[in-house]
């Protein structure tokens, strides 16, 4: 939009999302290029502005000498408005080039509740929604992230998914696209898709067909074309200090929710929570050395002026060489005025120690996950913390001078009884009371954040039961009485909104209607809650003659097909339903980067293996 | 040793606010890799000050901004390294270099001039939309309600604005001049005095499409407007 004119720029709130130029942006002549490709993301700028894999993306793409690639973001509802009312097409950030005069247009399923921003932006970039009514002349619609582990909802709206890890991927995507490209587009739409789906990694939902017993469950998904495999496997990256890591991210103007350098420092957790989806999509664990990660933090300071570097991952403490790591920054880089954060700590002492190692001078709030308020719900879900790890820990924070602590749970867990919700309370007054103990005071501040468990594909939870709507707001209720206290400050989220989550996680292609009416009705930016209302996706439902209850209350036998079985994150079928059973009767799995290999089958299935320079040296 | 610098913000940046641009004037100077000084306490900041803010949407081709280093470089030096990682549309036009603590840019610079190109909701001609700008200019008191997240509040906005003047008019749009003074108590915005001029003297202006430009931050004493490049108490 960077040609937008200036009277709607200037009736919109925060216009800067819209017209680029940050440093480190990237333009291309156009004539050049072979391959013409947008990275969509389906929230606001600052969102997506935030997603380590955009940036990543971004930076493999625009290396390649003949493509390039180009930024949109979700329009705000009043830049909406604007586009609408002018009869203008959403266009690139960097070149202002309508999506629709583009090749390819790559969304980014981040998150299940941003599906409608997805169908919007394609209608405000006037490209047809559904893949099936797409001619030639149209980009492919193409999506990858996350959610890409139960790809069906989207299905009939997508030309090709990218399941797994793209940095390697989608430069074969951009070659194969120029080659065909260059040869006159030989075999028109459907011979690109076939040669796409020759890839590892890549789904073509149109070439699957599936098949439904005559209760709603799937009975069937079968390859239709002798191109696709059964299944498709997710790509993966072996090893991680071989691969570009942005070293030039954009910086940008407006202040994004993730406003620093993101350092990934390694990918992929085997801890085994078992509620927990990316623990199990992004096996096995492969770290970058600290060799590689020292000289990634030089580059990228130099490149950007930022004077923050989150170590991130999905659980930093788990770096095999943290401690290293972390002093070496500090002392390299300290001087230059630089500040490190360590999100998504464990809880036990040592990860205080280093938290206040990198939090010399001020000391901001500090977040604990238990996740749960019982050790048999904790056992339950394998989190391996016990109640002496969080005492002893929050104990350490306050000593060290921490007055403000965060404590995240989850309500609705399988098998979860009333005295696991009333467990998350006493926790929370047994923190106060080492708060008490350890300062001799009584104004410590505590937030107890509890979200709702919602079942994802490709966990051991994936066959339970969520929780109704009104079971969710019980408990939510049954805690805002036992958390009235002046020093606690208890959020939580809205269960309908968890509801839905829930409902297109693991839902199936017929879901593709319900999505198109809720955007007819207008839903999007369905994640805030201004724009959320719930009364137009029942509307939605109904209308479609389809029962979100099958989706979520149910509990799923055994046997049953999942909408996602032919989709494989390498993780077993066998292994999680091992891990379901030791659920319900609350046993440890351990951790296999120390403890005995668990079998989830990931190293065999992928050809990869577990890099950890701790065990390896 | 202290820069006092003047700089432009051009079209591809016009769109970001004051707040957006100190972060990416702090992000430059950390790039151009400049010793510069820290505040000290907690949470050392940058010692870095401006003349005076810049609205979103409105360009400018005199912004000041002085900038605190804590070794003493080659001025010429250091701002060949500062313009290599300034954004599109930040260029540094002049600078000078400070041996003493001077006043503050914001304590000194009094005055802002500005021109407004403004479309108009009907054609209006020449002589009534001068005479409009007379009767403005005319008035002892404008009152106006300022609206701001805070609340609203209501002030007098006449002894803010210096000049006023007609450069064109066509016949769908017009050029205006507009100098303001900038005082301890506060100053005007342009649009303010654009939607002073549509509501209360009936002048087809539409303030809300009205391309600004600021092309003057000044010092002004005894009658005399000066740099603030040459003005250090």
């Amino acid at each position: 939009m960077a040609l937008m004119n200036h009277e709607i720029l200037s009736r919109v709130t925060k216009p800067a999302r819209y017209t680029g130029h940050e440093w480190n942006m990237i333009r291309k002549p156009h004539e050049l290029m072979k391959c013409k490709l947008v990275l969509a993301f389906p929230d606001v700028y600052e969102v997506g502005q935030s997603n380590l894999g955009y940036r990543i993306l971004y930076h493999i793409l625009n290396n390649q000498a003949h493509t390039v690639a180009e930024r949109v973001y979700a329009p705000w509802v009043d830049m909406e408005a604007e586009l609408r009312r002018a009869q203008l097409p959403l266009t690139t950030l960097e070149s202002g080039t309508p999506l629709g005069e583009m090749d390819i247009v790559g969304f980014n399923m981040q998150y299940e509740m941003s599906y409608t921003n997805i169908l919007n932006m394609l209608d405000l970039a006037q490209i047809p929604l559904w893949a099936a009514a797409r001619g030639e002349k149209e980009p492919l619609i193409i999506a990858g992230g996350p959610a890409v582990y139960n790809p069906e909802p989207l299905a009939d709206f997508v030309d090709f998914f990218i399941i797994g890890e793209a940095e390697e991927l989608i430069t074969e995507v951009a070659d194969i696209f120029s080659g065909w490209k260059d040869a006159g587009k030989p075999g028109g739409r459907r011979e690109i898709l076939r040669r796409m789906a020759a890839l590892q990694g890549i789904y073509v939902p149109a070439f699957y067909d599936v098949t439904y017993h005559a209760d709603g469950t799937v009975a069937a998904v079968v390859p239709g074309d002798e191109a696709c495999p059964p299944c498709v496997q997710k790509r993966i990256v072996k090893d991680l200090d071989k691969v570009d890591y942005p070293t030039r991210p954009i910086v940008p103007f407006l202040e994004i929710v993730h406003d620093r350098i993101m350092l990934e420092i390694f990918r992929g957790c085997t801890r085994g929570c078992r509620f927990c989806q990316a623990g199990f999509i992004y096996r096995p664990v492969r770290e970058r050395s600290m060799e590689r990660l020292q000289q990634l933090v030089q580059e990228m300071l130099d490149n950007t002026g930022y004077h923050e570097i989150s170590l991130t991952s999905l659980s930093s403490s788990d770096y095999s060489c943290l401690r290293e790591l972390v002093t070496t920054l500090n002392e390299t880089f300290s001087s230059q005025g630089v500040s490190i954060s360590l999100p998504s700590l464990r809880i036990d002492s040592f990860s205080v120690k280093l938290a206040e190692e990198v939090q010399k001078v001020r000391k901001s709030g500090l977040t604990f996950a238990p996740e749960a308020g019982t050790q048999r719900m904790r056992d339950v879900i394998n989190k391996g913390v016990t109640e002496e790890n969080l005492a002893d820990a929050v104990r350490a924070a306050f000593a060290a001078g921490w007055s403000a602590v965060k404590l995240y749970f989850m309500i609705g867990l399988p098998a979860e009884r009333e005295e696991d919700v009333r467990g998350i309370a006493a926790l929370a007054y047994k923190v106060l009371d080492i708060y008490t103990q350890v300062t001799g005071k009584r104004n410590g501040r505590l937030t107890v954040s509890v979200s709702s468990f919602v079942p994802k594909p490709h966990t051991p939870f994936q066959w339970v039961a969520q929780d109704s709507i009104k079971q969710i707001e019980e408990k939510q209720q049954l805690l805002v009485s036992l958390l009235r206290d002046r020093r606690i400050s208890f959020n939580w989220h809205d269960a309908k909104l968890s509801y839905l989550e829930g409902v297109f996680a693991r839902g199936d292609r017929r879901l593709a209607k319900v999505l198109h009416r809720a955007w007819e009705l207008g839903c999007r930016f369905d994640g805030w809650s201004e724009h959320f209302h719930f009364e137009r996706w029942q509307q939605a439902f109904a209308d479609n003659g389809l029962e979100p209850a099958f989706y979520t209350e149910r509990e799923r036998p055994a046997e049953e097909v999942f909408p996602w079985a032919h989709i494989g994150c390498g993780v077993t079928t066998a292994y999680l339903r091992r891990e379901y059973e030791a659920a319900l009767t609350e046993r440890f799995t351990a951790d296999c980067r120390r403890g005995p290999c668990s079998a989830c089958g990931v190293c065999p299935q992928l050809d990869a293996g577990v890099v950890d320079w701790g065990r390896q040296a | 040793m202290k820069l006092r610098i003047q700089f432009t913000k051009e079209e591809p940046v016009r769109y970001i606010s004051h707040l957006d641009l100190a972060r990416a004037f702090e992000r430059a100077l950390r790039r151009a890799k400049l010793p510069l000084a820290l505040s000290e306490g907690f949470n050392p900041h940058i010692k870095v000050a401006y003349a005076s803010a810049l609205s979103v949407g409105v360009t400018s081709s005199s912004e000041f901004v002085d900038i605190e280093l804590r070794e003493t470089r080659p001025a010429e030096m250091a701002l060949t390294a500062l313009r290599q990682q300034l954004p599109a549309g930040l260029h540094i036009v002049a600078y000078r270099m400070l041996e003493t603590n001077p006043a503050a840019l914001m304590k000194v610079v009094n005055m802002a001039g500005y021109t407004l190109d403004v479309p108009l909701t009907q054609p209006a001609g020449e002589d009534v939309l001068r005479a409009q700008l007379a009767a403005l200019l005319r008035a002892e008191e404008l009152v106006f309600t300022r609206t701001s997240p805070k609340g609203t509040r209501t002030l007098d906005l006449r002894p803010f604005i210096r000049e006023l003047d007609l450069l064109e008019a066509a016949a769908d749009r017009v050029k205006l001049a507009l100098q303001v003074h900038i005082t301890d108590k506060g100053s005007v915005k342009p649009q303010e005095v654009l939607q002073v001029l549509r509501a209360q003297y009936a002048a087809p202006l539409r303030e809300d499409a009205a391309v600004i430009h600021r092309n003057l931050l000044g010092v002004l004493r005894h009658n005399e407007l000066l740099s603030p490049l040459d003005v250090f108490k």
